[in-house]
Formats: C-alpha cells, structure tokens, sequence
C-alpha cells in the first residue's frame, strides 16, 4: 500500500511503544489504528478476511488425483466426466446450463476498472467458442453495454435515440481506457449467460438489466461484509462509474445495509414475485446471503419462490469494506454446507422437487475445493478471488484505493487485455482438466457424484463439524462416544 | 490469508493461467505442508465470530440509523456516571505527564461533540494547565498510602476504582462506599476470580477484570481473555441469581481491559459479556511520542487521540449494525460462533455450522449413551463425567 | 413471521361475526405466509361462567397433542403453577373471554377445524406465519398468550433481536416462556407491565424502549387493541376505517399490508402509526337509546 511517509513514521513508533508495553497490543493490526489517527475515518481494506482456521486443508478426497498419467486405464480422460451446472427450473421456465461447475462471481465494474472486465468479457466469449459455456455474474455495479447488447435479438425493442446513446456511452468508456482499437462487433457479443445482480443500491437505469439478462441474482449480503451494504469510495466512483450507476461522482457509494422494499420474508416473497411477473417467469432467480444464519435464511429462501440460494463465506472477497467488520463478522464457507443441506433437506420431506440448487462463495480458488464443496453439497460454485488471481492479481489487498499493481482494481494502464484473456482462458480450461481427473480418479462418471463418503479430515474440529471420518475411519463424534462409553463404564463397575 | 498462503495460491493459480493444464498439487496440498503454526503465536480472538444479520433478521443502516451506544454506571443508591461510547480510557503504561494531558485535551473535545468516555487516572489531573474536565474522571486510589476520601476528593472526580488485593482492601472499599456517593469501580485483577460477591454485596457498583493481567496467574495458565470475561460475567449473574433486584435495574457493570484493544475485540467482549471496555490504545498512541526523533507538541498528539477515537467509533457502531441491533448494548453470546475447540470450552461459545457449544455436543453424547443403556446418572456425576470428557 | 390483522368494532357491537372478516383479510395475505396460522377472538364480557379455559400442546415423541382444561377460581392458582413446573408442556391460551385458536398450515384449514368464519365477537386478531428463526410447530404459531394473565394475545411481525436478554430478564422475576419463539416474550413483558400499572400504553411504551429489532405488533387484551410499531418503523403497519353499512356496523381494520385492509373495505382514514407511537384503539361503550 502506498503509505505515506508520516503515516508508516506513525506505525513505527507505535510499534516500539507496544513492544515496551507491558499490555497485550496486536502488532499486525497497529496500521488500523494507525490509519484512523491519519484521517478519522474507518479504515477499508480489500480482498478477503483472513481465517485462522478454513477448514479446506483439513479435508481430503480419498484417491484423488489431480494430473492424470498418459496410458493410465484407470483414469477416464477428459471428454467422458460430466461437469456441467444446470439453474433454474423449479419456477422459472428457462434453464441456464453451464459446462463447468463454477462461474465468475459478482465483481463490479467500478470495484474493478474497465480493462479487467473487458478481459472476463472477452474470455468467456472465447471459452464459449470453444465449448466451454461459463456464467458470469455482473456484480452490483450495473451491466456494460455490451453485456446487456450482445445479441442480434437484444437491439430489436431498443429506439434509434437509445441505441446511439448506448453505443455512445460505450465509445466514452473505451476512449478513458485507450481501447478504442478494439473491434466493436467481438465485444457487442455474447456467447455466455449472464445473471445481473439485484442489490440494495439499485445501480441501474435500463430496464433491460432485468429483462435481457439470462438470471436474476437478489443480493441480500455478501460473505466479506455481512449485514453491511455495498461500498465504492469516493476516488473510485469516476464519472463513467458514475453514469452507469446513476449516482454523482467521486462521492462514496453507500448501498443500504438492506433492501429498502425487503424487509422480512414475506417481502421476499413478493419482490421475488414481481421479478417474476416482470420477467414473464421465465429467467431463474436467485438469492445471495452472507453466511451467518444459514439454517434460517436457506428455509426462508425455498419458502420464497426462489430457484436457487448462494451462500458466501465470511472469507470471500471484496472491493472495499470496512476492515473490522469483513474479518470478524460471517462463517466460514466450510461448516455453511451442512446447515444449508439440512435446511434443504427437511424442506423436500415434505415437496418432491429437486431443482433447487445451492450455489457457494468464498476462497474457493482450485479444483481440488470446488470438488470437495460439490462433494459436501454444493450444486455449483462461485469464484472471484480466483479469477482476478489469473490476471495476475498480487493480493497486496489495497483494492479500495485507485493503485493495484496488476491494473485490475487501479492503475487501469498496467493491465494487458490480450494476456489477462489468455490467463482466464487457461485457468478454467486448467480447473475443469483437473475437476475430471478428481472425478475420474475416485471413479465417479459426473463431478456432482462425488459424495460425503468421498471425504476423510485430517483434524478433530472439521470431523465433528462437517461430520466427516478422521483418517483412521472414525468420525471424532465415535471417539468421543467410545470415550464416554469406557468413563460410564468404569463408573458402573465400581 | 497470511503471507504464506498467498504465496501458495498465487503460485498455484498462476501456474494454471500460464500453462492450462493440471498441476501436481492442490492449494491445499501445499497448505496442509507448511509447518505447524506455534501455538504461542495464536489468539485465540481470531478464531471467533459474530453472525451477521441478512434474511432471519435484517441489519440496520448506521450510516442513515441512529445506533446507541450510551450506557449509565451507577447502582441504584450511587450518583450515575453516564458515558456516550462504553469505553473508559485504561493505561498499565508508564504515563508521562505530557501523554495524559493530551489525552486529556482530546477527551474534552470529544465530550464536546456529544461523545463522551471515561477515563482512569492516578495522576493529579489538576496539575494539567487547564484542568476543566467535560468528562468523566475515575480516580484510582492508590493502595499503598493510607489516604483519605478527602485527597481524592481534591480531583473532584465522578467515579473511584479502588484495586482489590487482600481483606485491607474490603476495609477501604466499606468506608469509601459510606462516603462517597459516585461510582466505585473495583479493579479484581489481581484477585480474580474471588472476593467478587463480597465486593459486589458492599455495594461497589462494577468490578474491572484485566485479562493481561489474569492470564498471567497460576489459576489462569495457559487460558485466553475469553475464560476470563466469561467467568467474570457469570460471577455477576450468580451474585443476582433470586435476589429481590433484578440486574437490569442495577446497572453493575463489567469493565474489561487488556487484550482488547481493538474494535472488533471490543465487539466480542461486549458479547461475551463486558458492559464497558478499559481501552488502552488511546494512551498508546499519547505515549508512541516519546519514541518519535521529532516529538511534537501536545495538541497535535491530542488531536490523534481525537481522530483515533472518531475513527474507532464509526467501527464499533457498524458492527453492531449488521448484527441487527440497534443499541450496542443488546449484542449477546448467541451472537457468536467459534472455529476452535479451546475457545468453546472457555467462553460456551457455539461452533460455527453446527450451533452448538463443545459442552452441548458432549452433553448429547452422554444423553444418548445413558438413554440407550438405561443408565440413571444424577447431575452431580453428569457433570463429572462432562469435566473428564472435556479435559481428553 | 409476515402478515398481522386485526379488527376492532367501533362501538360495542357485540356478537357480530368478527371471524369472517379476519378469514378475508388472512386469505388475501395467504400466499406469502404459509407456516402456520392463527386468531384471538374477543366478545366482550360474554363469558357468563365463572371458570378459566387454558389450551396447551402437551409433547410426545415430537407430536403435539392440544388439550383443554376448563379450571374454576378456586383450582386456577394450583393448576398455574404445575403448568409452570412440566417441562412437556406449552401454553397455547390462557383465556377468561378470548378465543384463541392456532395451528400449522393455512387459514382454510384452520376454518374448518374450528369455523373461525361463524365467531361472534366485538374484535380479534390474526396472523399468517412465515418461519423466520424457530421451528414451524403449532406452539410456535402466533396469537401468543401467557399465563401470567388471563386474555392477552399478541400477532407479531418481525423479529425482536435482543430476546435472550429480555427472556432472561423476565425468567429472572420468575416468569416461566414455554416456546423458543421472540413473539412470547411480548406477550409476558406486556402482561407483567399490566400488572405493575394496568396501563396499555405505557406498557407499550416500555417495551419499545427495551426492545431491539424491526417489529410490528397488535396486543389485544378484553376492551382493546393495541398496533405497536418499533423507534425505526423498520416493518409495516396500518390501519384504515370502515363506516357503517348496510352489512355491518363500523369498524377499524389494522394489517400489515394495504391489500388486507382492500379486502375487508377498511380504505377510510388510512393511516400508519408513527414509529415508536403505539395505538389504541378501545370499544366504546354504545348507549343504548331510552325507550319512551
């Protein structure tokens, strides 16, 4: 982070105070402190919370490999494992389908600058081109021109007036990044689905956000900061960000904590209902929570006339929010898949559908963790954090301010279209090899057979949390139960 | 993610982005390699959580909804002490005098602008140049020499904390109760957890636990400042359990101090149940002058102070915020989960997912268990058993 | 939780069909709450007979089976105390005048369980439950009563966010809560203040001072109603007048949601309460006319 010199003097002597102290001062958290002498304002950072414990590496999937051996018999090479994610259905009467389990998560444009999404953009073109259909997520921002325009068919309701403003507006924002030279006809294209998020700021004026999109995604709560609305500082908020969202420049952005309208279930309800009517019951639609309650807010959500709920751990990234309340308020995505499978599960006892899918965020970066999430119970996976890391994100977490040394969330300038697109292109193509060599290798003719049973943990606290046996076969709830079986025994015999 | 496992992904992701193909090793893989962390280095903090609210109950909006923070110290018989933000200024650091009173000036201006804190000082106040204080002073008696409530007196100040040490102190705590009729805050830390009924029955109006301190003695080796504020708090329930009072009306109050010195610290101690923090940061920062090559002038150290405090309260009214509650003081234990073992064991904190404290999961082990045998276990040798369990 | 309704007659008119009006405004509000249901029905002073009617749920292997007593004054303090004492039971009504009904499903279903339609009454309160934190049970289903005193029910929407510390505070005095739902700890908070003062609004009061959390409640005791909004108006509720007319005498309609009060033609003099201002709304006594 580029601090300046009297703020990193400041951190300096705090430190030597807090060394000499006799009290307990964290040392890796004096910059907090240290920013709020500088400006009294509370301090943002970016990027994910850091956990202690994400449960993650305690867990294994029992043969898996990730890299297959040419020649090998038992493993069945690309082409026969089936990966594909399909949403939708159970209200709504289209159904997306996706070749690949995971998709491009909500990043906005305005949290990320212009080149980076160009680069999702254009790399999910090029993967659809190949076969390989991958979601993505517009994030709360609002939608670019080309996202919502990218079909013959999206212009034939669209004025002259309109369709000379929007070309218009999408000229201006290629101008501000130097990218006029790109051809207009490959970006006006889209061969992906696209699910638009409905969150608290409702930043967006045109009508067909709702209508051309191929989802609807309501944002309730993102995992980093639960309970706390959406967040683009001032300097970030440039006048381009500004017209597509419909707010003045350079001034904060502050969603609402919560939907105005969205009060409590039975509002839920009835805006899922208006969608649907507004969208002619056709588009999936789905709900975004924050882990918290997770029990509670999944029953509500199939109560609601949802198709689908996404739940976000507490260490999924971010744009901007307030430091403090992204690392300790949430779950973690890990012990969030139980509750929600039983808040599923207790829900069909009594209805016979299936097509309710749950969806799951947070520092899900590789294959190896989108296996053993689909394995736990998740449908499908969302994935940021993973995708900014393939254009060459250093995680120096400063994406609140207009300077990020790969260009993704600043400094526009130092991002490379051509090799970001190449990079997307490669870590799915990479992640989906790898997810059929998982499922290949443990036997499995779909990635979404993959069970429990699949599962050994390595630690006491992920057996008894997420039910799984430790390595020896035993669940650490048996251990316990063989402890208090020898402790009453003894007692009884004297 | 720590340095090192950013390492490890960005190695691993960029792999993929590069090649395209399968790598030998997951990010876990790696991960799961990297040596142990020491256990020293670990605060236990860290691995609690609060629950925020989204759908089961929705948050409020503190920047457009007025959050409260207020809260009254005071007994029913004492004067009340009525503080803005529930933190009292707290120092176990040597204090020089040119630190307090920039404190002092930045406490005064933040009193000011509506927002007033406590602070706890055995310095003279009155040897500070302009000494008009806009807040509330807890002056701290000194154990050693026998004075008099009139030398404390001469300070004027709102409240006294008086340190518990032996039976002398209960003697000192009688006769400053007879005769003053502010608030007397006892600091037990040095005797904690006994003595805290007695003190309570002599009508002191709360009790400050500092968890540094705590930690460092025999009966708590090797515990965090979660058993500590947990034990604290059910000492002060026990001591209402069936009286004619009811707490709420009584307002005693929990101070807790030490390792919580930062807002989300702050946040899970008020939880845990603190009613009001003994916050050292701001004498910190008064006091990191001293180690600048170009120590500045006092109101440009007070003015830190002040923008600190500023800062740190934005902090602990959005958290509360997004718990759902509108007043700081409503956070509760069920507002917390825990990723480790340890941490439910000390402070009955349920484990994240499941919902449960350790204690709880254990308790149903043994339901079950007895029911299927057919054993009677009376609650004496179930809690027993608990006790055995817990310590494996 | 999710949709609260309420009626109350303008003038003492007893014994007009109060049910079926409260069925009109719960059928119209059915479709987002699903859980369960419920209604509290008052005829004012037109229990004749001298004894208490308490329901509970009394739990078996995770059924709930209800059963009525019917306890003279003389056995009500006796009886009191071991409902307090039995851990498998959950109180559904504690009742001199009201009838309180409640069950899981949908309002029909409730109809013709008890044919709520034909309940004669001078007003009553309903609600339509959509669960938010605690199980869909019939003993989680609202009206809520108390035994601390006989004819309160409360229908809330919302949740109160701070109830451990307000159930704790009330176990404290005594007071025994049989359900894990927040909507009770109004029901005791309020009766307890009643019994302090006997004053509803200042009870009201109280309890949005201690409260925490978006909440919209209607506390009905025997001679009036009460629509309570929390300090942030942070759920809906309002409540609008329907005059006399050939079919029914006039009356005030209170409701989450404008359609309710569409349903039952209540679309005069709309109104929603201020937040933290509770409103009461009492029976006025009629004069009889003096026959020459």
């Amino acid at each position: 982070m580029p601090y300046s010199k009297d703020i990193l003097e400041l951190k300096r002597h705090l430190l030597r105070a807090a060394e000499s102290s006799n009290s307990y001062f964290d040392l890796t958290k004096l910059i907090v402190d240290v920013r709020k002498i500088n400006d009294s304002e509370i301090p943002y950072s970016g990027l994910g919370a850091r956990s202690p414990n994400d449960y993650f590496p305690s867990i294994k999937i029992i043969g898996s490999k990730l890299k297959t051996k040419e020649n090998d018999d038992d493993y069945t090479i690309s082409n026969n494992i089936d990966t594909s994610f399909t949403l939708g259905g159970r209200y709504s009467t289209n159904i997306i389908t996706s070749d690949i389990p995971f998709f491009v998560s909500g990043m906005s444009y305005g949290s990320l600058k212009l080149p980076a999404k160009i680069a999702l953009h254009l790399a999910l073109n090029r993967l659809a081109k190949e076969g390989i259909k991958v979601i993505m997520n517009t994030g709360e921002g609002g939608a670019l021109p080309w996202e919502l325009y990218g079909s013959e068919e999206s212009w034939s309701d669209v004025s002259k007036k309109r369709h000379e403003n929007i070309l218009s507006y999408a000229d201006r924002l290629l101008k501000e990044h130097h990218l006029e030279s790109i051809d207009r006809d490959s970006l006006f294209c889209r061969l992906y689905p696209l699910i638009t998020q409905y969150a608290s700021g409702r930043f967006w004026k045109d009508p067909s956000y709702l209508l051309n999109a191929d989802g609807i995604e309501i944002k309730i709560g993102q995992g980093a900061k639960i309970g706390h609305g959406g967040l683009l500082p001032g300097p970030k908020v440039t006048d381009l960000v500004a017209e597509n969202r419909g707010i003045p420049s350079y001034k904060a952005a502050h969603s609402p904590s919560r939907h105005l309208d969205i009060l409590g279930p039975e509002d839920l309800v009835a805006k899922i209902l208006e969608l649907r009517e507004i969208t002619d019951w056709r588009i999936p639609i789905i709900v975004k929570v924050g882990c918290s309650r997770v029990y509670d807010d999944i029953e509500i959500i199939l109560k609601s006339y949802a198709d689908a709920a996404s739940i976000d751990g507490f260490v999924g990234g971010t744009g901007a929010a307030p430091w403090e309340l992204r690392d300790i308020i949430g779950i973690n995505t890990i012990p969030s898949l139980k509750p929600a499978r039983e808040a599923i599960a207790n829900y069909y006892s009594t209805d016979k559908r299936d097509e309710f899918r749950l969806i799951v965020h947070g520092s899900v970066w590789d294959s190896d963790r989108i296996a053993k999430c689909i394995a736990l119970g998740a449908n499908g996976v969302g994935i940021g954090t993973g995708f900014l890391l393939s254009m060459g994100c250093t995680l120096v977490q400063d994406c609140y301010t207009n300077v990020c040394p790969a260009g993704l969330t600043g400094s526009y300038e130092k991002l490379d279209i051509q090799t970001s697109v190449n990079g997307i292109v490669n870590y799915v193509k990479g992640t989906l090899l790898e997810l059929k060599n998982i499922a290949g290798s443990v036997g499995r003719k779909s990635i979404h057979d993959l069970r429990r049973e699949d599962l050994v943990s390595t630690d006491e606290l992920t057996s008894l949390i997420c039910g799984l046996p430790l390595v020896n076969g035993r669940t650490f709830k048996d251990q316990l139960k063989e402890m208090v079986k020898t402790v009453i025994d003894k007692r009884e015999e004297v | 993610m720590n340095d090192a496992d950013k390492f490890i992904i960005r190695k691993a992701v960029l792999e993929l982005a590069k090649t395209g193909t399968p790598r030998f090793t997951s990010i876990d893989d790696d991960v799961r390699n990297l040596p142990k962390v020491n256990s020293k280095t670990i605060n236990l903090w860290d691995y609690v959580t609060a629950i925020g609210a989204q759908l089961s109950r929705p948050p409020y909006d503190p920047y457009r909804e007025t959050i409260s923070l207020d809260i009254s110290i005071g007994r029913k018989k004492s004067r009340k002490v009525s503080l803005n933000i529930p933190l009292i200024i707290y120092g176990n650091i040597a204090i020089h005098h040119s630190s307090l009173e920039a404190v002092h000036l930045a406490l005064n201006r933040l009193a000011e602008k509506g927002n007033v804190l406590g602070l706890i000082s055995e310095i003279d106040i009155n040897t500070i140049k302009d000494n008009t204080r806009k807040y509330p002073l807890f002056k701290k008696v000194s154990f050693y020499k026998n004075d008099s409530l009139e030398h404390y007196q001469k300070s004027c100040p709102e409240g006294l904390v008086l340190e518990y040490k032996d039976q002398d102190s209960l003697k000192i705590l009688q006769n400053f109760r007879k005769e003053f009729d502010g608030p007397i805050l006892v600091d037990v830390s040095e005797v904690f957890p006994l003595y805290t009924k007695t003190i309570l029955e002599e009508g002191a109006d709360g009790i400050i636990v500092d968890t540094d301190k705590v930690t460092k003695k025999e009966r708590y080796k090797g515990k965090h400042a979660i058993a500590v504020i947990y034990d604290a708090r059910n000492a002060i329930n026990d001591y209402y359990k069936g009286r004619e009072e009811n707490d709420n009306d009584n307002n005693t109050i929990l101070v807790i101090a030490g390792d919580v010195n930062s807002a989300g610290k702050i946040v899970k101690a008020a939880a845990l149940g603190a009613n009001v923090v003994g916050y050292s940061t701001s004498m910190l920062i008064a006091h990191s002058n001293m180690y600048s090559e170009k120590p500045s002038n006092v109101s440009s150290i007070a003015e830190n102070v002040y923008r600190h405090m500023v800062g740190t309260k934005g902090e602990i009214k959005g958290i509360p915020a997004a718990l759902g509650y509108s007043d700081f003081h409503n956070l509760s234990p069920s507002d917390l989960r825990t990723s480790s073992i340890d941490a439910s064991l000390q402070g009955n904190i349920p484990l994240e997912g499941v919902d449960r404290t350790y204690k709880e999961m254990i308790d149903e082990i043994v339901n079950e268990y007895v029911s299927e045998k057919g054993i009677k276990l009376n609650s004496l040798e179930t809690q027993q058993i608990l006790r055995l369990m817990v310590r494996e | 939780m999710c949709g609260i309704c309420a009626i109350i007659m303008e003038n003492n008119n007893k014994n007009f069909p109060i049910g079926c009006l409260l069925f009109k405004m719960m059928e119209s509000q059915q479709i987002r709450a699903q859980d369960s249901t419920g209604v509290a029905i008052f005829n004012n002073g037109s229990n004749k007979e001298e004894f208490y009617k308490i329901d509970y749920f009394r739990k078996n292997n995770g059924k709930y089976n209800q059963v009525t007593e019917k306890v003279p004054q003389e056995r009500l303090d006796k009886t009191l105390y071991e409902l307090t004492q039995d851990p498998n039971i959950v109180i559904a009504s504690f009742a001199k005048e009201m009838n309180l009904l409640k069950d899981i499903g949908l309002v029909r279903d409730l109809d013709a369980k008890y044919k709520i339609k034909s309940i004669q009454g001078t007003h009553g309160i309903g609600h339509l439950r959509i669960a938010t934190s605690s199980r869909v049970t019939p003993d989680h289903a609202h009206p809520f009563s108390t035994l601390v005193m006989p004819d309160i029910a409360v229908v809330h929407n919302g949740e109160i966010t701070n109830y451990s510390k307000l159930r704790s505070s009330l176990e404290l005095q005594g007071y025994r809560l049989f359900t894990r739902c927040d909507s009770e700890v109004i029901a005791v908070f309020i009766a307890d203040q009643l019994l302090r003062h006997g004053d509803l609004e200042k009870a009201n009061n109280e309890f949005i001072k201690k409260a925490d959390g978006p909440f919209t409640y209607i506390v009905a005791t025997p001679d009036s109603l009460a629509l309570v909004r929390d300090r942030f108006g942070a759920r809906k509720g309002i409540f609008g007048y329907n005059p006399c007319n050939r079919n029914c005498p006039s009356f005030w309609a209170m409701a989450t949601d404008l359609s309710a009060l569409d349903s039952v033609g209540a679309t005069l003099y709309v109104e929603t309460p201020p937040p933290g201002k509770p409103k009461i709304f009492k029976n006025k006594i009629m004069i009889e006319p003096i026959h020459n």
